[in-house]
């Protein structure tokens, strides 16, 4: 049997084996700082660095040290430093190509912490832009729900008021129309032009004719004349018509002007919350540029990791097509094969951190986040990746746990944040510029789902021991503080609804319906003050834009009125006829014989006279 | 092409076994039809490095059977898949996968199965073809073929020589 056996190929082999160990000892060290550099800063937007990785066998595993992630938005900081990272590796998938991380533990880590040179990218075109793109990005997140948060002032003058816009359609219509108007009229046939057309008229048909030729000349300048006065009277009455419109599309639009207050006399009812129970959203004045802040950081943080959570899919997506498509797509020099995977419990996607830890020593106290199964290939995994965060000695709170499952295993995946922070001893929170919440001890849960693009959250919040203190200058301000000296605990809830580009908030509170009771009156008498700041308001805007409006409307009918009777008097011009010059003749030769009759008949009766005469004398 | 010849030379006219000679091709048929850089192949070359197989038979073949892997690997890789896809073999499959080591031979790539299924179904009958053959050439055409002048300048050939000293 040894006879088989090649002795010093044994030893060929453990020689191999031996260098190959030797190489990834000296090499795999630097080379996966390079990458881990090289990755991070293409991934994060800007520098990423690491001091020094250091490879070891026995275990396999990696120990780097010294990682600093730089701030995007502000490059002369590290959002993250990590001092110490510990991963373990499992040998087995490693060979198969597969970075799987039994272990990966984070210690000293640091966040926000100051740079002693900038970490935004030279190689970028302009490093400020891209700051500024960041920040413009955070702004607009927190755009997001800020707008939904506006003052009295802030909806009047930023608010599209239906009014406003009815006027201003009213002007334009009138600055538009009127010159156009004029304009059409001047170029109308004026008094002057219209006694000339009398006399030309009048010299032709009351003119002697002398001859056929005459008459035919006569003819054909009268007809031209009559084609002229035809046109002439087709552009009055077409004059007329864009008047009669302009004076209806006039009377339209001041009636949706008319109309336009109560409209937003609703809106503004809305906005304000005076309708119905006649409540003040007092809630949303309070906490909601506080609240909208922390949404608006969370939605940043979650929009910069969307990114990822979506590639898994696209992976897991485009796997699928590879493996539908593995037959009939065309095929390189030499073919790699297609993996297939089936069901297990312990899966090797490419890159996989089966457990993180991550203990973070911050001035607050001690931040603990532990996270399993996190992988950009969610779809091969049995369970949904997912962090937990934790802290300890907070010396303000008693406990915070948020637990977030991100789970993109199928299409379209739903990521669950649930928080819950228990002993938050408040102090000296501002309010409002006169109203400050001097104390209180909260207690709040929270969950948050985003799901095929759509967020819905909910937080309720418990204010137990609750100390209000404030400043007054009015009345209505001084009871509303004697209100809130005498509550020691209420409630406020935040609910979050919409797409994650879009979303909107809603607080609550049963401060508003206590401080309802308490000044329900005072309130009543504020919202009627306040209808009728909103009516003088649109009244006066209504009046801006109607005045010197019964000057354009008499403009108007005066004008059709005059056209009207110069159509008239064309109208009449044109039908003046030229007699017919054969007619004329017979009439002169009929008045003519006539003529003779009538001389023939007075001879005759002169004669007979005579003879009478004479037979009777 | 030379080496490929003088290898090949080397291990026919050797003394080495026939079966020797046969068992070198059909290892190097087996690593030429699978992915060649995977742990698969890796094991196979240490296997070939312990055994005394006649390792100039073995290169010389692989060499020649990784043009052939060419046209063959689109075989490999549907005979793979149709395997991996097989409903009646689901169960064996998703038992295999259940242990790390079949997952590190990379069972579960189409052209790594189809590959090793035919290598190993071509191994018996490929292994005993080329020892018949070796037996046969060395019977029938040895002495013919070493009085070819080729023959003759390519082992006088300083690359044969160095070569020869090299394995030996």
């Amino acid at each position: 049997m040894t006879k088989w056996i090649r002795w010093w190929g044994l030893l060929a082999v453990a020689a191999v084996v031996a260098l190959i160990a030797a190489v990834v000892l000296l090499l795999a060290g630097p080379a996966v700082e390079k990458s881990i550099e090289t990755l991070g800063t293409k991934i994060n937007g800007a520098l990423v660095e690491v001091d020094s990785v250091t490879v070891s066998i026995n275990p396999l595993g990696l120990e780097i040290k010294g990682i600093a992630v730089t701030d995007r938005r502000h490059p002369m900081e590290n959002a993250v430093e990590i001092g110490q990272a510990r991963a373990q590796l499992e040998l087995l998938p490693l060979l198969a190509g597969h970075i799987i991380i039994e272990d990966l533990a984070l210690t000293e880590v640091a966040f926000d912490t100051e740079r002693s040179v900038s970490g935004a990218l030279p190689e970028r075109q302009s490093s400020d832009n891209a700051v500024a793109e960041a920040a413009a990005d955070e702004d607009a997140v927190t755009n997001q729900f800020s707008a939904s948060v506006p003052s009295l002032e802030q909806v009047l003058e930023r608010q599209s008021l239906a009014t406003d816009k009815a006027g201003r359609e009213l002007r334009q219509l009138v600055e538009q129309r009127k010159p156009e108007v004029e304009q059409r009229i001047a170029q109308l046939p004026d008094e002057q032009q219209l006694q000339q057309y009398e006399q030309q008229v009048n010299a032709l048909i009351n003119g002697k004719i002398e001859s056929l030729e005459d008459f035919q000349r006569k003819k054909a300048q009268l007809d031209e004349l009559k084609q002229q006065l035809r046109r002439d009277r087709e552009a009055v009455v077409a004059v007329r018509d864009l008047i009669r419109d302009s004076r209806d599309e006039l009377t339209a639009r001041l009636q949706q002007l008319r109309a336009a207050p109560a409209q937003d006399l609703a809106m503004l009812k809305q906005q304000y919350s005076l309708d119905g129970q006649g409540a003040v959203n007092l809630s949303r004045l309070l906490w909601g540029d506080e609240v909208g802040q922390w949404g608006s950081e969370a939605l940043y943080w979650y929009q910069r990791l969307q990114p990822y959570l979506q590639q898994g899919a696209e992976l897991a997506k485009n796997r699928t097509a590879a493996e539908d498509s593995a037959a009939a797509a065309p095929e390189p020099v030499r073919i790699s094969g297609q993996t297939v995977h089936f069901p297990t419990a312990d899966p090797w996607p490419e890159f996989l951190v089966r457990q993180l830890s991550l203990t973070a020593q911050l001035p607050q106290g001690r931040l603990l986040l532990s996270g399993s199964d996190l992988t950009p290939e969610p779809a091969l995994m049995p369970q949904p990746a997912r962090l937990t965060l934790t802290t300890e000695g907070l010396p303000q709170v008693a406990s915070v746990t948020a637990d977030l499952v991100l789970d993109h295993r199928r299409t379209p995946g739903r990521d669950t944040l649930t928080l819950t922070v228990r002993g938050w001893q408040l102090s000296d929170w501002q309010l409002h510029s006169q109203l400050d919440l001097a104390s209180a001890v909260i207690d709040a849960d929270g969950l948050a789902v985003v799901a095929d693009g759509r967020l819905t959250a909910q937080l309720d919040a418990q204010f137990n021991q609750a100390q209000f203190q404030g400043e007054a200058d009015n009345r209505a301000g001084k009871e509303m503080l004697a209100v809130l000296a005498q509550i020691d605990q209420f409630n406020l809830d935040a609910a979050v609804a919409g797409t994650l580009a879009d979303p909107e908030l809603e607080l609550g509170s049963d401060l508003d319906r206590r401080l309802q009771q308490a000044v329900g009156e005072r309130l009543r008498q504020q919202q009627a003050e306040l209808q009728q700041r909103f009516n003088r308001h649109l009244n006066q805007k209504i009046s801006g834009y109607t005045d010197g409006l019964a000057g354009d409307i008499d403009f108007f009918n005066l004008q059709d009125e005059q056209l009207a009777a110069t159509g008239e008097q064309l109208q009449q011009l044109a039908q003046q006829q030229l007699d017919d010059y054969v007619e004329q003749q017979r009439r002169r030769a009929e008045e003519k014989a006539q003529k003779k009759v009538d001389e023939k008949t007075d001879e005759l009766k002169r004669k007979a006279e005579d003879k009478l005469k004479s037979l009777f004398n | 092409m030379l080496n490929l010849l003088a290898q090949l030379l080397k291990a026919l006219n050797s003394e080495s076994a026939p079966g020797q000679i046969a068992l070198a091709v059909a290892f190097a048929l087996w690593m030429a039809l699978t992915p060649m850089w995977t742990v698969n192949n890796l094991l196979l070359f240490t296997l070939v490095l312990m055994l005394r197989v006649n390792l100039s038979a073995f290169f010389a073949a692989l060499a020649g059977f990784s043009l052939l892997a060419l046209a063959i690997d689109p075989i490999s890789q549907r005979l793979g898949a149709s395997l991996l896809q097989m409903t009646s073999l689901q169960d064996t499959w998703t038992a295999l996968y259940q242990h790390g080591f079949w997952r590190v031979l990379q069972f579960n790539n189409t052209l790594m199965l189809g590959g090793s299924v035919i290598a190993l179904l071509a191994f018996l009958p490929v292994s005993m073809l080329v020892r018949l053959l070796v037996v046969q050439y060395r019977a029938r055409l040895l002495r013919w073929i070493q009085k070819l002048k080729i023959v003759q300048a390519l082992k006088a050939s300083k690359f044969y020589q160095w070569y020869q000293a090299a394995v030996e």
